[in-house]
């Protein structure tokens, strides 16, 4: 429970006078004091300047601006490339300002990369300029201690698999199905996810939970779409899905609830778990085609049941975490 | 930080006294609501499958599938409000609530025939009852959530969609920077904030996932700008109550530099319409220290950014342009606040 949750449970059970609640958010620093202020607008618009900036530069070159002349576009993209590099390197990359620059010299690499497949028609396929992009930004990845940049290079490496899927789809279609591309992007994440649980005990900076969650909320999906498709249309393979499902299950129990805590993550699992016994439970009632409005019923009440089921295990280990 | 901890400190500021009471297992965390919000949904739907195919022949009888929403609203209130109800009486009463409006919705469409405006402005009226009347924290963002969407296709069939942003920024600000007014009844008008929040940020950042935005013909052109200006005076407004609160001398340097910042952006972000509602949602967010709102409007920012790149209105170079322009403004105003000595907020 956070603080402004705490003070409004306090004040709805009386314990707090109603006339004094403001004053109690505030002495309890569940509201913001000036310094909290200052740091934020400084972070706001560091991040959001430069963000804006590194957009404009991949807009300014998707419009494909011919008059311009090659050689001043080039020049254009290789200026902010230094630029941002520069940033960096002057700043330094302990500060948050050299890590935004950073952050913005690997986004123009992304721009520099599309400049050049646009110019040259080089004849490329999507998936070259992303995963050129992958390696090309790695090392500052190595460098940068910033798990929003490794989040980066993991989201491009995801559009690098996709973009390589529809690119060889109709040469090699018996080979490279949807499916196959949601088991080779749940074995990416996993492998991420993985890496960076393990990681994460020994670096510090690390130690922060949006990416660990963000990675999960993608496994999850997967996992439910794979697991949902093998209940729905059994045949060969389905075992395995189900079996990557309940493997991946225990083990976010194991990590996420007996070495730590994290509710966000049990509660995705959680919500997986409910989709897929549900489209198991429907498949059972209306595999044959028996269209029953009872099954339906019978459905939505399993449904709640699973979930106040749910419900009532994560509140226990919200309260173990709170005691 | 731990609830003895914030106990601690309320005791220093004499705000509270004696034992602290046991934490309050009731209230549920984010992520178990966010569980319960689709978990509920799924059974609603399934629900109203049900009554769909054991009661076929309402269908086509706005009197009786009114009826029916109305039984299920009932029941669900009925379960909401059952003393020391747990947590399977409340799902049931989400997925009965939720089902019935949905067969109530379908009754008064057929109710109103041809009269979309009127049976979307009833559709408000009903699910703003439902909110007042239903006594659970998901329904009522439910509810809110729909007596809006309800109302953006009632502003749309007159020909002034824009509005409706309009009207969800003002009454975002007014309800979340008066918080200290209704504190005591957190319970009602915390969801109808958040889902003011979602609002918002849907109508105004473009998403639009059932297509509510289609219109057979254009709105008119002095809409948009209306809109842009109302947009750009809630945003200063907002500003300016937030340096009121923060008890910022108006004629500081941090009063008078965020009040320019505000007016400066609201010129450069009005090619960009999503981007000062998703910032009114971050900045009113952490001012109320609600977190789930200002990540809802940075995740609004992020997400803005990329779809503006589809969008038609503008060129990309003309889009590139106002984007260059609003970075560097950003950059060059946390130059000014650094060299002012770390000027306040």
């Amino acid at each position: 429970m956070n603080t402004r949750d705490a003070v409004l449970a306090w004040l709805h059970a009386g314990a707090i006078d109603r006339n004094d609640a403001e004053r109690a958010l505030r002495a309890a620093g569940a509201l913001p004091d000036r310094a909290s202020w200052r740091r934020f607008i400084d972070r706001l618009l560091l991040w959001l300047g430069v963000v804006l900036l590194a957009a404009a530069l991949i807009f300014f070159f998707a419009y494909n601006w011919t008059a311009l002349g090659r050689y001043l576009r080039f020049g254009i993209a290789e200026a902010a490339l230094l630029v941002a590099v520069g940033a960096a390197w002057k700043l330094g990359l302990e500060r948050t300002s050299g890590k935004a620059a950073l952050f913005a010299a690997a986004l123009c690499v992304g721009a520099l990369l599309a400049l050049v497949g646009q110019t040259y028609q080089t004849g490329a396929d999507p998936w070259q300029l992303f995963f050129s992009w992958t390696l090309a930004i790695l090392p500052w990845c190595a460098i940068g201690r910033m798990p929003a940049l490794w989040m980066l290079w993991v989201a491009l490496l995801n559009i690098s698999l996709v973009a390589y899927h529809d690119a060889t789809r109709s040469l090699f279609a018996w080979m490279f199905d949807t499916r196959e591309l949601l088991w080779l992007l749940l074995a990416l994440n996993t492998l991420a996810l993985t890496l960076w649980d393990a990681a994460a005990t020994r670096i510090a900076w690390l130690h922060v939970r949006w990416p660990v969650r963000l990675l999960v909320t993608a496994i999850a999906g997967i996992v439910t779409a794979l697991g949902l498709w093998a209940v729905l249309e059994w045949r060969n393979g389905s075992l395995a899905a189900i079996g990557a499902w309940v493997a991946l299950s225990a083990a976010a129990v194991w990590r996420y609830r007996f070495r730590t805590r994290d509710l966000y993550i049990l509660s995705v699992g959680a919500l997986a778990a409910i989709v897929i016994l549900t489209g198991a439970l429907g498949n059972l009632l209306y595999g044959r085609g028996n269209a029953d409005a009872g099954g339906l019923l019978f459905m939505a009440l399993a449904v709640i049941g699973m979930t106040a089921a749910a419900a009532v295990w994560l509140r226990g280990v919200m309260q173990e975490s709170t005691e | 930080m731990r609830a003895e901890a914030i106990w601690r400190r309320l005791c220093d500021a004499n705000l509270v006294c004696g034992e602290m009471p046991s934490p309050d297992t009731e209230a549920a965390h984010w992520p178990i609501r966010l569980l319960l919000g689709f978990a509920g949904w799924l059974a609603a739907l399934l629900l109203f499958g049900f009554f769909a195919l054991a009661i076929d022949d309402l269908y086509d009888n706005a009197i009786g599938m009114m009826t029916l929403g109305a039984a299920l609203c009932g029941a669900a209130t009925l379960l909401f409000r059952a003393p020391r109800s747990q947590i399977f009486v409340q799902q049931l009463g989400l997925a009965f609530a939720l089902a019935g409006q949905a067969a109530l919705w379908w009754g008064v469409y057929q109710w109103y025939d041809g009269n979309r405006v009127g049976a979307h402005l009833s559709v408000v009226a009903i699910e703003l009852a439902l909110v007042w009347l239903m006594p659970n924290h998901l329904h009522r963002i439910l509810a809110a959530l729909a007596a809006g969407c309800f109302f953006y296709l009632a502003l749309s069939g007159l020909g002034v969609p824009g509005m409706a942003a309009v009207c969800y920024a003002l009454l975002f600000v007014l309800l979340w920077l008066n918080e200290s007014q209704w504190l005591d009844r957190a319970a009602l008008f915390e969801p109808v904030g958040i889902a003011l929040a979602l609002l918002l940020l849907v109508v105004s950042v473009g998403v639009d996932p059932i297509g509510f935005g289609h219109r057979s013909s254009a709105p008119p052109a002095w809409t948009g700008v209306l809109t842009d200006i109302a947009t750009g005076m809630i945003f200063i407004g907002a500003i300016t109550k937030l340096l009121q609160q923060t008890e910022t001398p108006w004629r500081s340097g941090a009063s008078i530099a965020a009040l320019a910042g505000a007016v400066l952006l609201a010129v450069l972000c009005a090619p960009a319409p999503g981007m000062l509602p998703a910032l009114l949602v971050l900045l009113v967010g952490f001012a109320r220290g609600h977190r789930f709102i200002w990540v809802l409007g940075m995740l609004a920012l992020i997400g803005y950014s990329s779809h503006y790149y589809y969008s038609l209105e503008y060129t990309l170079l003309a889009k590139s342009a106002v984007l260059a322009v609003t970075g560097i403004a950003l950059l060059l105003a946390r130059a000014v606040m650094h060299r002012l000595g770390g000027a306040h907020a």
